[in-house]
């Protein structure tokens, strides 16, 4: 069974002039495990499938499945739980919340999800020794670099234990060290079964997937095996 | 239900850790509240010290004056009224106090008269006055007879320099010496001094003090003379004064003023003016059911006595309190809509810190639906936070305001005391927590409606 079957999606932003076809009908299928690298120009539409992926947003049109069932049409407390229960999405700008420790940032999910504050802990404390901030966990965001809010951040999307990861440039706001420890991360999480979809413009980041998928003008222009391609050169 | 919970914990603690934001918020409130509670309660004392005073007059007075007015040719002076040359004596006093349904009347004369060096206004009435009005004292008795004074606590300090206690017993010279007076030389004036007044000095007055009084006199009245020019000497002699009283302390704290006086008799007082009328005749009916009646009597009876000219109004404390009560009536409005405008700024006060803590936090909505929170649960803590700040600002608001509507009239002593009704406390309470509550809601409804893409990109 695919992680990800998605048809036919198109997502149109505003109306009569100013109308603009971000994705003109995208079709993605991801099988449990994989890394696929997503790359293409600025203003392909990138971050627009994304967050039809991640459930952010609602496409204009087409069906989506995940974990085999048919998530487009799903509402209220379904699509809540979904997206936590399904989903981990990584920002480029973390989307931490600055007030609260790197302890509690990670326990959000938990919360919508009812789990009981020891437990809560326990979990959250153990996805942060998982990306290496055991140390941090009693600080708030702004006490750290950013490579460490981004792990704190890809922490809080794996503490639910998700089928797949999504990241939106995860490293775009980050120096090429700290963007390296991440994709090291990311390669680990791999390693162990995690499904990752990775938006990117490195070719070196895109490079690490199993799969490049390079979207252009709202169409996907190419979809390969990088490893492939790398071993077949 | 355990989701519930986790989420109130939550919601809680992200009072605490922002704190800044929350006291913030809370101030908004608690100033909101607190200024309403303020401004009624203060109208509130405002309004209770005037109607208060007016009251004490008592509902049963009926008072005499003279020249036509009120009534008879439709009010057009007011009870007020410009009085005409005075045509009420002390007669008519005696005539209307013994009518039917009357208890008590008396006249009232005013006049000012020197003493030593000092001119002190005297209210001459008869003895049943204190009857009439119920002339509160600390010490003595009224008035009873000519040669009798009942002073003012501030009278007797200024003139004594003494309590209300040590001053009765003494003796005052009211009114100014002949003009040769001042020429005696001292010795003179102390040995002609109670040689010349005996009769006026009531008996068992000491002699020491006659000596005393007298010898002042030459002195201290001299000057008096010069300055009070209005005052003829020739029908002003000297007389001595036993002070048989002291007025309480008038508890007036404000309004109209109400001056604390000093009493003498009637015809005392008729003499030191030079005139034969009375300012005024104030009557007590003998219940509140017989005032009409009263006025009836007095209107014909004295009308008789004046040869069928009704040269008099009458008028009834109920008329005289439905002019206070007009002007109370628009004082009330006039601090319903001060309250009312603080209620709207504080409201708005609210409002506004809301509207600005809860749209600054739209991203921060946004992070949480796309961690899976529901719109029911970002609303549920918005609301948990809105209703807790509401009560806590709420309750310290209603707090600081009463402890103000304390403070402020001790500092400004101008002020009546305030008077906290629970009904504004509610309304100013209520208000603030409704409009607290709907704007700490209704912005984080409208951001969480948002698809969470759309929240995370405001900033
Ligand atoms: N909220 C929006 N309203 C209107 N147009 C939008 C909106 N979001 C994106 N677009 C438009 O949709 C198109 C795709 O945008 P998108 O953000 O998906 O590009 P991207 O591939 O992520 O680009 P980048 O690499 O610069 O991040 C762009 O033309 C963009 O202007
Ligand atoms: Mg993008």
């Amino acid at each position: 069974m695919k992680v990800i079957e998605a048809r036919e999606l198109t997502k149109v932003y505003g109306r009569g002039e100013g109308r603009v076809e971000a994705l003109a009908g995208v079709s993605l299928d991801v099988e449990p495990g994989e890394w696929v690298s997503v790359v293409g120009p600025s203003g392909s539409g990138k971050s627009t499938l994304m967050n039809l992926l991640g459930l952010l947003d609602r496409p204009t049109s087409g069906n989506y499945a995940l974990d085999g069932r048919e998530v487009s049409g799903l509402r209220g407390g379904d699509l809540a739980r979904a997206r936590r229960e399904l989903i981990g999405f990584v920002f480029q700008s973390y989307n931490l919340l600055p007030r609260q420790s790197a302890r509690k940032n990670v326990e959000l999910p938990l919360v919508y999800a009812g789990t009981r504050g020891a437990e809560r802990r326990k979990r959250a404390l153990a996805a942060l020794e998982q990306v290496e901030l055991s140390d941090r966990a009693g600080h708030r965001p702004p006490e750290l670099s950013g490579g460490q809010k981004q792990r704190v951040a890809i922490a809080r999307a794996l503490v639910s234990r998700p089928a797949m990861l999504l990241a939106d440039e995860p490293t775009g706001n980050l120096d090429t060290k700290s963007g390296e420890g991440i994709l090291d991360l990311f390669g680990e999480l791999n390693a162990t079964g995690v499904t990752l979809i990775v938006v990117t413009h490195d070719p070196e980041v895109a490079r690490r997937g199993d799969r490049i998928v390079d979207i252009r003008d709202g169409l996907v222009f190419a979809d390969e095996r990088s490893r492939g391609l790398e071993v077949g050169e | 239900m355990r989701r519930t919970f986790q989420i109130a914990g939550m919601g809680l603690s992200g009072l605490l850790v922002n704190w800044g934001r929350t006291i913030l918020t809370m101030l908004g409130i608690v100033i909101g509240v607190a200024a309403v509670v303020l401004l009624a309660s203060l109208g509130n004392g405002i309004q209770k010290s005037i109607s208060g005073q007016i009251n004490d007059l008592g509902p049963n007075l009926i008072t005499i004056s003279p020249g036509t007015s009120g009534e008879q040719d439709g009010g057009d002076n007011g009870p007020f009224g410009a009085a005409a040359a005075s045509t009420l004596t002390p007669e008519d006093a005696r005539l209307v106090a013994g009518l039917p349904g009357v208890a008590a009347a008396s006249s009232n004369v005013s006049t000012v008269a020197p003493v030593g060096q000092r001119t002190v206004s005297f209210s001459g009435v008869d003895p049943s006055y204190d009857e009439v009005r119920a002339v509160g004292l600390t010490a003595g008795r009224f008035v009873e007879g000519r040669g009798e004074i009942v002073l003012s606590q501030a009278d007797a300090r200024r003139l004594l320099d003494s309590g209300p206690d040590e001053a009765v017993g003494k003796t005052l010279s009211v009114g100014t010496p002949p003009e040769e007076v001042p020429e005696r030389d001292p010795e003179q004036g102390s040995a002609q001094g109670p040689e010349q007044l005996p009769e006026q000095l009531p008996e068992g007055v000491p002699e020491r003090l006659r000596e005393q009084v007298s010898e002042r006199l030459p002195q201290d009245a001299a000057p008096e003379q010069a300055q009070e020019p209005t005052q003829e000497p020739a029908s002003e002699p000297v007389r001595k004064y036993e002070v048989v009283g002291v007025v309480e302390a008038s508890e007036v704290e404000f309004g109209p003023p109400v001056p604390e006086s000093s009493y003498m008799s009637t015809a005392d007082a008729l003499e030191i003016a030079g005139v034969e009328t009375v300012g005024q005749i104030v009557v007590q009916a003998e219940r509140a059911g017989a005032v009409d009646w009263a006025v009836d009597g007095i209107g014909r009876e004295v009308r008789a006595a004046h040869d069928g000219a009704r040269d008099f109004s009458v008028i009834t404390q109920r008329e005289l309190l439905s002019t206070f009560t007009e002007i109370t009536d628009q004082l009330k409005i006039f601090l319903a809509g001060i309250a009312g405008i603080s209620l709207l700024v504080g409201g708005i006060g609210v409002m506004n810190i809301m509207l600005v803590s809860v749209a600054e936090r739209t991203r921060e909505i946004g992070v949480r639906k796309a961690l899976g929170a529901t719109n029911a649960d970002v609303l549920f803590q918005f609301l948990l936070e809105a209703v807790l700040l509401s009560l806590i600002g709420g309750v310290i608001g209603v707090a600081v305001g009463i402890a103000g509507s304390a403070v402020l009239p001790e500092i400004l002593t101008d002020l009546p005391p305030a008077v906290v009704t629970a009904n504004e406390v509610a309304l100013a309470f209520g208000v603030s927590a409704l409009i607290g509550v709907v704007f700490g809601v209704l912005p984080a409804y409208r951001s969480a409606r948002l698809q969470p893409v759309e929240a995370l990109r405001r900033e």
